[in-house]
């Protein structure tokens, strides 16, 4: 007859104590779906959120925020006056430009070889503090502040990626040795594949199979899962790892976020239209909506990508015709980035949200003749900190007059990282145990933080 | 495919309460004359001849095939050896042998990309012979039920691994695909490892290979290097590596040269930002020959997957080791360098010595490491200096690929999936098939094979997606249709243990046993028992008992 395992049979106290711990029996089998109360009424001492908004592909930094007209390197890109003295930004800007006392932008990120930098190791670097080497798995910064700042009890992940291209490194969103409990909803994930989605935001904005089969009443799903954790159990008990430990993390999650009413958060069409149509109606227009209405539901980290052009996932990858690129793909990002600031403004939570604008390197200040492009540059290219924490209207750093070399104040992946932790009330020199049995600090030791541009 | 007829054919045969002598002849007969098989040779062009004698290649210290032949069972032992005797320098306990349904279920899911059948599993558990374990593993190759499952499971698995890790994956799934026969013929012959890479450097099928890291020369050789060499080159591309891999950038150049179709010959490629170029000279510091016309890719295929090159057979034999154990030898697999050292080098070194001296039979190593004790122990953890994955001391849980779990569920359920076309993708790379859309899904390419992540989205497929409340459905899964209607005189832990088997490989604990038949008998919240066995189906598919391969 068939053999079968007579191995643990039973569990011992301590094992269930210890399954209460990773989460596995943290419900009752009664009850999985009372749904929870809607916490967002009151809250006197707001935590603080980071909203990371991605340019996949590298977005060119003298066609954005460095801008150097009038010089051969600058081409045809003009600049316009901010509203504060003596910034100036591209032309394609027009709205943020209105936000430049809330902004701060680093002129002279210095993250890799120059022009030989690659997608995956800087989409890393920059995600990370850290570069991919060796056996450790370092976090990403996602993971590191729904760590830091997210709650267990929270129902919604503490860490949502919006659009997310992982196609260059999988590893630069994930919670790497912090565990399956920091890694990220992802939703609208794209790929070289689905390009023809584009449009089809909404579908793509929701998480997919939130509620149970339709001809599934409550008390028998409550009862399904309750046949689901015996057997989880079991298994987590006997054969500990990451594969068991995730899987069962994952169940849980989703069952909590099938529970909760903050999961409207992904119900864009409660929005008012108009509110919508300020955003603009695309995947990273309403992407932005989307993480102003999970930062209402407390969630700590929220990255949105933008990088589609055209069919092209990598818009901002101008190694061909920059200028029409950049134009097109700025002025997505103008409208929603601006509405993202006066809607977090007028509901009072901007001061409560640093938003971070960031690509995995810039472009070559140099103009490829033929191609009327720009090729990767590690060397000396923009990032932008705004809102909450920051003391905006400033710049740090600068590219010279030709934007060939960092003339001033160089700052690294670490640097960086630090720089946005702290703004967030993060310290980063706070270790984390590592995979490979020792503390890693949230970001690397040589990291020295901007600390004028922390408010 | 007759084995869903034939599944269902013992479900009732159970029910029936009869004998268990299966309709097939339960006598598997191994079917591994390779080298009959290797005289098939596929339908396809020979690797050009080069035109010109090749390079001398001087030997390098260290490395050659073994000189006497040790048989797979011979060289699982002495692997056991080897890992017992660090076992004992460490005072490792190792955890117990697995049962017999564990074994075939972990075995059935690397070398047939699925859960067993539910007859093959019964075959196995009621055969007697002492060396049944190595009877089903050629079985589960060569078996008239199997073959095909094999050359499906591992073509897969060899052409996602050779057009994998590429900056244009569309191109790359593009240029796969259409190798797909190529690979499928040569796992189908078993044509010797050394001779399918050398037909990738040096035939037609090159022309793919070039495509699918964008025809840069840079790309292609960062890539060959991780693949056939089993070190991280692409670091030292730009500047000499310092993260332990020890490779200069000249090196990398110098085996970039290799592949620069306009490179001359010798061929050389010029390296950027500096005004010199490099000239081409094989990883282990040795130069070719050069002859007049001599073709580079055939000069360096000369050398690569020669008996004595000292990283290619280490480099394959690690990769296979990490397949079927969860962690490589020398672990992560692709980036052996001073800091990254085997954790059994001699080990490795052995059983490389021997691959290359069966003339890198794959199947050697199928046998060697599935005959292994340390392959065959549970995975249920027993004491804690268990824990480390890379003494083998319990069998490391795997996440399994896409692919496997589907088509797991599939046998599980019983669902069909009609359409004849096996690809993932249509012409415009969008998955068409349900398979595919699972496929696209659940693909995790870049995780460990031990630290396999679910994410929260899989979950809710999983427990709320239309496809699986097909497969759960009392109406639509074959499975649960045949145990929820079966004749009334069969018990309810009759049916329970039924849905065990046919998911988990095993029959239910005591314990669950009881807690489940109470459930089922009282009918769940619907009071209706066909519905509760429903829900216990859920349940079991959704488990991570089902979705890891342990």
């Amino acid at each position: 007859m068939f053999g079968f395992s007579r191995r643990s049979e039973g569990l011992s106290r301590r094992d269930w104590l210890k399954l209460s711990a990773l989460g596995v029996c943290s419900a009752s089998v009664s009850g999985w779906l009372p749904a929870l109360a809607n916490e967002t009424a009151q809250n006197s001492q707001r935590r603080k959120s980071c909203i990371l908004l991605w340019m996949n592909g590298g977005a060119s930094q003298l066609d954005t925020f460095d801008p150097k007209p009038g010089t051969p390197n600058g081409g045809p890109v003009k600049v316009i006056d901010t509203n504060v003295e003596g910034i100036q930004i591209a032309e394609h800007f027009p709205k943020l430009a209105k936000f430049m006392d809330k902004m701060a932008i680093i002129r002279s990120m210095n993250t890799g070889p120059g022009q030989n930098a690659d997608h995956g190791q800087e989409t890393f670097q920059v995600h990370t503090g850290y570069q991919p080497r060796g056996a450790i798995q370092y976090p990403s910064l996602g993971s590191l502040v729904a760590k830091e700042i997210g709650t267990d009890e929270s129902a919604l992940p503490n860490y949502v990626n919006i659009a997310p291209f992982r196609q260059f490194n999988a590893d630069a969103a994930g919670a790497g040795f912090l565990g399956p409990k920091y890694a990220p909803l992802m939703v609208a994930e794209t790929n070289y594949y689905q390009q023809q989605n584009a449009n089809d935001y909404d579908k793509m904005l929701k998480v997919q199979d939130l509620a149970p089969f339709t001809d599934l009443v409550k008390e028998r799903f409550d009862a399904r899962i309750g046949l689901l954790q015996d057997l989880e159990k079991d298994f987590v008990t006997s054969r500990p790892g990451v594969a068991a430990k995730s899987h069962a993390t994952a169940y849980e999650r989703a069952v909590k976020l099938m529970q909760t009413a903050a999961a409207k958060a992904f119900n864009l069409e409660e929005e008012d239209a108009k509110n919508r149509d300020r955003y603009g109606r695309t995947l990273f227009g309403q992407g932005c909506l989307l993480a102003r209405r999970l930062v209402e539901q407390h969630v700590p980290f929220i990255e949105v990508t933008l990088g589609q052009f055209g069919g092209n996932q990598l818009g901002w990858d101008t190694h061909q015709n920059n200028f029409e690129a950049v134009k097109r793909l700025s002025g997505e990002l103008d409208l929603a980035w601006s509405s993202l600031m006066e809607d977090l403004k007028e509901r009072g939570l901007l001061d409560s949200t640093l938003i971070v604008w960031a690509s995995e390197f810039g472009r070559t200040p140099k103009i490829t003749p033929n191609s009327n492009g720009r090729e990767h540059w590690a060397s000396g290219w923009s990032t932008v900190l705004a809102g909450g924490g920051i003391k905006g209207g400033q710049v740090i750093g600068n590219t010279g007059k030709d934007g060939m070399k960092i003339e001033e104040r160089p700052v690294t992946a670490p640097d960086f990282i630090a720089t946005v932790v702290k703004a967030l009330g993060i310290d980063p020199k706070k270790q984390n145990m590592s995979n490979v049995d020792r503390p890693i600090r949230i970001a690397d030791p040589k990291a020295d933080p901007i600390n004028e541009l922390i408010a | 495919m007759g084995s869903h007829k034939l599944k269902f054919l013992v479900l009732g045969l159970l029910f029936a309460g009869g004998a268990l002598s299966l309709a097939r002849a339960a006598e598997p007969e191994p079917k591994q004359e390779e080298k009959a098989a290797a005289k098939a040779e596929p339908a396809l062009p020979a690797p050009e001849k080069p035109e010109l004698v090749g390079p001398v290649i001087e030997r390098p210290e260290g490395f050659a095939p073994a000189e006497t032949l040790i048989d797979a069972p011979a060289m699982s032992s002495r692997i056991d050896q080897l890992i017992q005797s660090q076992w004992k320098a460490k005072g490792v306990t190792p955890a117990e042998a697995a049962d017999d349904a564990e074994f075939f279920r972990r075995l059935s899911l690397h070398i047939n990309g699925r859960i067993p059948t539910i007859t093959q599993l019964k075959d196995f558990l009621d055969d007697t012979r002492a060396d049944k374990k190595r009877i089903w593993t050629e079985e589960l190759m060569h078996g008239r039920d199997n073959a095909d499952l094999y050359v499906n499971h591992l073509s897969t698995f060899w052409r996602q691994l050779f057009f994998s890790q590429t900056n244009n994956q569309m191109q790359a799934q593009y240029a796969g695909m259409q190798l797909d026969p190529w690979f499928r013929n040569h796992v189908k012959n078993n044509t010797g490892y050394d001779k399918v890479v050398r037909e990738l450097l040096t035939g037609q099928q090159y022309q793919q290979f070039a495509q699918a890291n964008e025809n840069k020369a840079e790309t292609i050789a960062g890539n060959t290097a991780r693949l056939f060499l089993g070190v991280k080159l692409e670091c030292a591309q730009c500047h000499d590596d310092k993260s332990g891999g020890n490779w200069t950038r000249m090196q990398f150049w110098e085996y970039a040269a290799f592949f620069n179709r306009n490179g001359g010959t010798p061929p050389t490629i010029p390296i950027p930002d500096k005004k010199t170029v490099a000239q081409a000279r094989f990883l282990d510091g040795t130069s070719p020959q050069w002859r007049g016309g001599a073709n580079s890719q055939t000069v360096l295929a000369d050398w690569m997957t020669s008996g004595t090159n000292p990283f290619f057979a280490k480099a394959v034999v690690n990769r296979m080791w990490h397949y079927f154990m969860g962690v490589g030898l020398v672990d992560p697999v692709d980036a052996a360098s001073e800091e990254n050292v085997p954790s059994h080098p001699e080990l490795l070194d052995e059983l490389a010595r021997q691959f290359a001296a069966h003339n890198f039979d794959l199947k050697y190593l199928v046998r060697a490491i599935t005959g292994t004790q340390a392959y065959q122990l549970t995975s249920a953890r027993s004491h804690e200096s268990q824990d480390d994955p890379r003494q083998f001391a319990r069998f490391n849980v795997q996440g399994m690929t896409p692919e496997q779990l589907f088509d797991s569920i599939s046998e599980a359920t019983g669902f069909r999936d009609n359409n004849p076309i096996p690809n993932r993708f249509n012409m415009f790379g969008q998955p068409n098939t349900p398979r595919g859309e699972f496929i696209a899904k659940f693909s995790n390419p870049h995780d460990k094979r031990t630290e396999t992540k679910t994410s929260i989205l899989q979950a809710l497929f999983l427990m709320n997606g239309k496809q699986m409340g097909d497969w759960t459905s009392l109406e639509k899964s074959k499975t649960l249709e045949t145990v929820a209607n079966a004749a009334a005189s069969i018990s309810t832990s009759r049916r329970i243990e039924e849905l065990f088997i046919v998911t988990l490989s095993r029959k239910p604990r005591p314990a669950e046993l009881e807690r489940l038949v109470k459930y089922v008998d009282a009918g769940g919240p619907a009071k209706d028992p066909k519905k509760a066995l429903a829900d216990v189906f859920w349940a079991l598919l959704n488990s991570g008992e089902f979705m890891l391969n342990h």
